[in-house]
């Protein structure tokens, strides 16, 4: 980025556009050159003879990060200086070779014929560059420059600019990556310290014309170790000094982009912005994007604004290539299915396998599954083979049918009930946690009595944690006033004694880990809504799409179940992308229920 | 009756207090007439034919290949309609399937035992904690103290690495088979207490004492005039939950004129498979012991069943130092049937079979000056031996115990 003055072309255009345009030297901060201005045009020279005694020549004139650069070649003047509005300043002046000059001028003594002047912080005024003694006669000659600060008329050349740019008159600035969303647009991610509270707008530019205004769009984040490396510096830098930024619509990668602070009269930064296409997965992008979030812990107040303004809609464009392409399921089947099935129960696998041999433990004593129709779901190639293995184990020992469906791919808790659903051939479904473990027989028999009562669209039962407290007993929409905007789900009663009787309660939600509902119910309301990334929100998604339809939840208490829950997340401090995901999962069913495509979760 | 009787051991290979037991079953029931016993012995895998789980020794005794670990408990052969173990199972056709222990054997075993003779009473002796305690069933925190009651947060206390729910599903997959059983049978009132507070119902769990081989009281060693009952012996294996430390512990601090009328013979085997550390502090207690008073100590090494009798004419007390709860110590039915009061902790299975005056002595588990204190007590003649020795409760005859049995499989 750079802090950008305008050059303004004061004669001889043709001359200068040539050299118009330089890379900036090492050690030195990139340079951006509009123009090379010439009075004149040409050099200017002493001759006699034929032969050059004197003469000078600006090539090239550039404004970098309030830094005046002019280059060129002096012969037979002894001193070079810059005046602003006639006033001397401070340049630095070196002298380098010339060997084109010294072709063409081959009597020249002097071998450093070239110079490059460089006047820091340039500020506006009326330039001049001066020569004294020229050409040996004791004459001083004023070249004039002509430069319009803090105007834009078009952008500068993009490449080569910098992704970091410091001006203590300005802005210290830099881009730490952007992330191409595909049609979710770019996400950029990057640091500003706005020091003079200057900044007026962000804008988004790229080579072949496109020029966007972002300022809307621009988040601050808080970057504590951006704060501590300047705050020596520049005490007034605080620790919100991070910044997320979105652009909309498809960036395309193969251009070169920039992003320009408009900081006034104090001129305009450049950041290059390095655009390149996501190589990874969608989901891995998803999860890059999230962890590239510094410190959300500090901006928990904001966090629902950072995803309505910048992170929501890029990631939400994206899910769905997600789960865009279906993997083609396989079925091993154990055992012949039921005659009649009462019910299919689907149970996702990730990681545990061995659930279901716990599972199996409880299932084999229960004279319902007689007629249940159970389908494991294996959401995690890297345990397909031990789950198969353990499978074929379980059934030789229990002869109790069941099948196992499996694809190779991750899909999440609700691909894996979808997926797991396509095979139902009951007509009620009960979706079930593999970490949730029957206590007595009885209890698919207890819930489909509850389903089968009218009115009623989905039933719960009881779920305990180990030592008997509630870990589940219908859950209820929550505004927590530590995550201003989302809409929480929470466990009444969690971790306290069941309060209640073997009764029947309509709850506001209910939890997935146990659901029981229609299939053909599940399969009208499209199965739970994937977009929700991994897994949290779609089981009271699901819940808030049956009350809007007018169906009650019913928590049923008398079937008991333990759920030994431990991989779900408290969000007392959010440490990890698996945090922000499910924050983003909020973010997202808050805007499915403002639209009213769910139902209100407060309605009764 | 025909009762097929599975054991996590074999007692030709393996000399442990379980498999003697249920194999004492076996010939008990076999020498009742009219009635057949199987003997199903779980054995290591080189122990038999490849490709086979099963073995049989002869007509009635099994081998049967499985590995079923602590911590899951979970056999490792195939238990299906058509396994091996099917055929086996039917082959014997047994009206009973009596399992003791579950540990090497593997809980499914009982899940496929019921399900390939559904008509067949399943019963099953416990021994020790193993389906309760991760700390190889002892109910020993992994910190070395005794521990009262288990619960997923008090073993993940001692098992930090296993989560509570972890802990948690292992309770429930063992009730899960345990379910199953028709009747638990105990050795002891304390062992059924802590498998009842567990969980298993009261009225499902049977104590019946182990039986023993017939024998009968020995003569009381003749003592020369003015002398004390001062010999003591140890029998059994040797390991850290033993105590045979702690009893060493006791004899080095005795006065030294106490030293003089007493002495340890410690017949003892498994000494040699002891962690290093414990052996070298086993040595050097020993080393000690012959430094202090020669002869006051002897170690004899392992002894064979059969030698019990002889050994045990020798001597007037059996000294135990178990540092855990036991369940029924074999040892202390053999010291009864051979009439020889036993010095044992104040705990558990032992506080249980012994208690002061009936049977022996006590002392404070787990502190050697206390045993210290009751050997001075008795070489100052300050205990009426005579009495202890009357007043010593009968042992089971194995006939007895088989009776016992029978009357609980019908």
């Amino acid at each position: 980025m750079v802090g950008f003055l305008k050059l303004n072309k004061q004669g001889g255009p043709e001359a200068a556009q040539e050299e118009g345009q330089e890379a900036p030297s090492p050690g030195v901060p990139p340079i951006m050159v509009e123009d090379a201005l010439l009075p004149g045009g040409l050099p200017i020279t002493v001759e006699q003879a034929g032969v050059m005694l004197s003469g000078v020549n600006l090539d090239t004139i550039a404004l970098l990060n309030r830094s005046l650069t002019l280059t060129g070649w002096l012969a037979g003047s002894d001193q070079i200086e810059v005046l602003r509005d006639g006033e001397r300043v401070r340049a630095r002046v070196s002298r380098e070779p010339r060997p084109d000059v010294q072709v063409a001028h081959p009597h020249l003594t002097d071998e450093n014929s070239g110079f490059k002047i460089l006047v820091q912080n340039a500020r506006p005024g009326q330039y001049h560059v001066r020569c004294h003694n020229f050409g040996g006669t004791g004459l001083v000659r004023d070249f004039p420059l002509a430069i319009e600060f803090g105007s834009l008329d078009a952008a500068p050349p993009l490449l080569g600019l910098p992704s970091y740019f410091e001006d203590s008159q300005s802005i210290v600035c830099a881009i730490d990556k952007a992330f191409h969303m595909g049609e979710g647009g770019l996400i950029v991610f990057g640091w500003m310290a706005d020091l003079h509270a200057s900044v007026q707008s962000v804008s988004f530019h790229s080579e072949r014309g496109g020029t966007v205004d972002v300022t809307d769009k621009f988040f601050r984040l808080a970057r504590l170790d951006v704060a501590a490396n300047l705050k020596t510096r520049f005490p007034q830098v605080t620790e919100m000094s991070g910044f997320v930024l979105r652009v909309d619509g498809e960036v395309n990668a193969n251009e070169v982009h920039a992003l320009c602070f408009d900081c006034g009269d104090r001129g305009k930064a450049w950041l290059l912005v390095d655009v390149e296409a996501e190589a990874g997965s969608p989901l891995q992008l998803v999860k890059d994007v999230l962890t590239f979030v510094p410190a959300p812990d500090r901006i928990r107040y904001s966090l629902f604004d950072l995803f309505d303004k910048v992170l929501g809609e890029p990631i939400s464009a994206i899910s769905p290539e997600i789960s865009r392409f279906r993997p083609q399921a396989q079925v091993k089947q154990f055992g012949t299915l039921p005659q009649v099935a009462d019910v299919t129960v689907i149970v996702p696998l990730y990681g545990r396998y061995d659930f279901l041999k716990y599972q199996m433990a409880k299932f084999k004593d229960d004279a319902d599954f007689a007629r249940t129709d159970l389908i494991y779901v294996v959401d995690d190639p890297d345990i397909l083979s031990p789950t198969l293995e353990m499978a074929a184990a379980q059934y030789d020992l229990y002869g109790l049918p069941f099948r196992v469906v499996w694809y190779n791919r991750n899909m999440g808790f609700a691909g894996a009930n979808n997926m797991g659903a396509l095979f139902a051939v009951a007509p009620k479904l009960l979706l079930l946690n593999s970490d949730v473990i029957p206590q007595k027989p009885g209890w698919l028999t207890d819930m489909m009595e509850t389903l089968d009562e009218p009115g009623v669209g989905a039933v719960g039962p009881l779920l305990q944690f180990f030592d008997g407290s509630v870990q589940h007993a219908g859950m209820r929409p929550k505004e927590d006033p530590y995550f201003p905007g989302f809409v929480l789900n929470v466990h009444p009663g969690k971790g306290a004694p069941w309060w209640g009787s073997d009764d029947r309660y309509d709850v506001p939600l209910l939890t997935a880990a146990c659901l029981m509902l229609r299939t053909a119910t599940y399969r009208e309301l499209g199965g739970l809504d994937e977009g929700y990334i991994i897994g949290d929100f779609e089981d009271s998604d699901l819940c808030l799409k049956l009350r809007k339809r007018k169906l009650k939840l019913v928590l049923n208490a008398k079937p008991k179940l333990w759920h030994l829950e431990r991989q779900s997340q408290n969000l007392q401090s959010i440490t990890s992308y698996r945090h922000m995901l499910t924050l983003y999962n909020g973010w997202r069913y808050k805007k499915k229920i403002d639209s009213t495509e769910l139902a209100d979760p407060w309605e009764n | 009756m025909r009762i097929a009787i599975f054991s996590h051991a074999h007692p030709d290979f393996s000399k442990g207090g379980g498999e003697i037991a249920a194999y004492s079953l076996f010939e008990g029931i076999n020498a009742l007439p009219g009635h057949e016993a199987w003997f199903i012995g779980r054995a290591e895998q080189q122990m038999l034919h490849l490709g086979s789980p099963v073995a049989s020794l002869n007509a009635r005794e099994y081998l049967i290949g499985s590995n079923a670990d602590i911590p899951r408990l979970s056999a490792t052969l195939a238990l299906g309609e058509d396994s091996d173990f099917a055929d086996m199972l039917r082959t014997i056709d047994p009206d009973v399937i009596h399992f003791h222990h579950y540990v090497f054997l593997g809980l499914e075993m009982i899940h496929a035992a019921k399900r390939i003779c559904p008509r067949a009473k399943i019963v099953l002796t416990l021994h020790e904690f193993i389906g309760i305690c991760l700390n190889s069933g002892q109910m020993i925190k992994t910190d070395g103290r005794l521990c009262y009651r288990s619960s997923p947060r008090d073993c993940h206390g001692c098992f930090p690495q296993t989560s509570m729910e972890d802990i948690f599903l292992r309770e429930v997959y063992v009730k899960s088979f345990f379910d199953l059983v028709d009747t638990f049978v105990s050795p002891s009132d304390f062992l059924k207490d802590r498998y009842v507070t567990w969980g298993l119902p009261a009225d499902k769990v049977i104590v019946i004492e182990n039986g023993l081989e017939d024998g009968h009281r020995l003569p009381l060693r003749r003592l020369p005039e003015g002398k004390q009952r001062g010999r003591f012996a140890y029998f059994g294996q040797i390991n850290h939950f033993k105590g045979i430390d702690l009893i060493l512990e006791a004899f080095l601090g005795l006065p030294k004129a106490v030293r003089k009328q007493v002495s340890l013979d410690i017949y003892g085997s498994s000494l040699e498979y002891q962690q290093e550390d414990f052996r070298n502090k086993v040595h050097e207690l020993l080393r000690q012991a012959d430094k202090q008073a020669e002869r006051m100590v002897r170690f004899h090494g392992a002894y064979e069943r059969q030698e019990l009798g002889g050994l045990m004419e020798g001597v007037d007390w059996v000294v135990m130092g178990s540092k855990w709860w036991e369940n029924s110590p074999v040892v202390i039915q053999e010291a009864f049937k051979f009439g020889r009061p036993v010095i044992c902790p104040d705990i558990g299975g032992m506080a249980e079979k012994v208690q002061p005056g009936r049977g022996g002595l006590n002392f404070r588990a787990r502190d050697s000056l206390s045993l210290q204190n009751l050997i001075v007590d008795i070489a100052e003649g300050q205990v009426d031996y005579d009495a202890l020795v009357r007043d010593m409760p009968s042992f089971l005859r194995q006939s007895d115990c088989a009776e016992a049995h029978l009357k609980l499989y019908n």
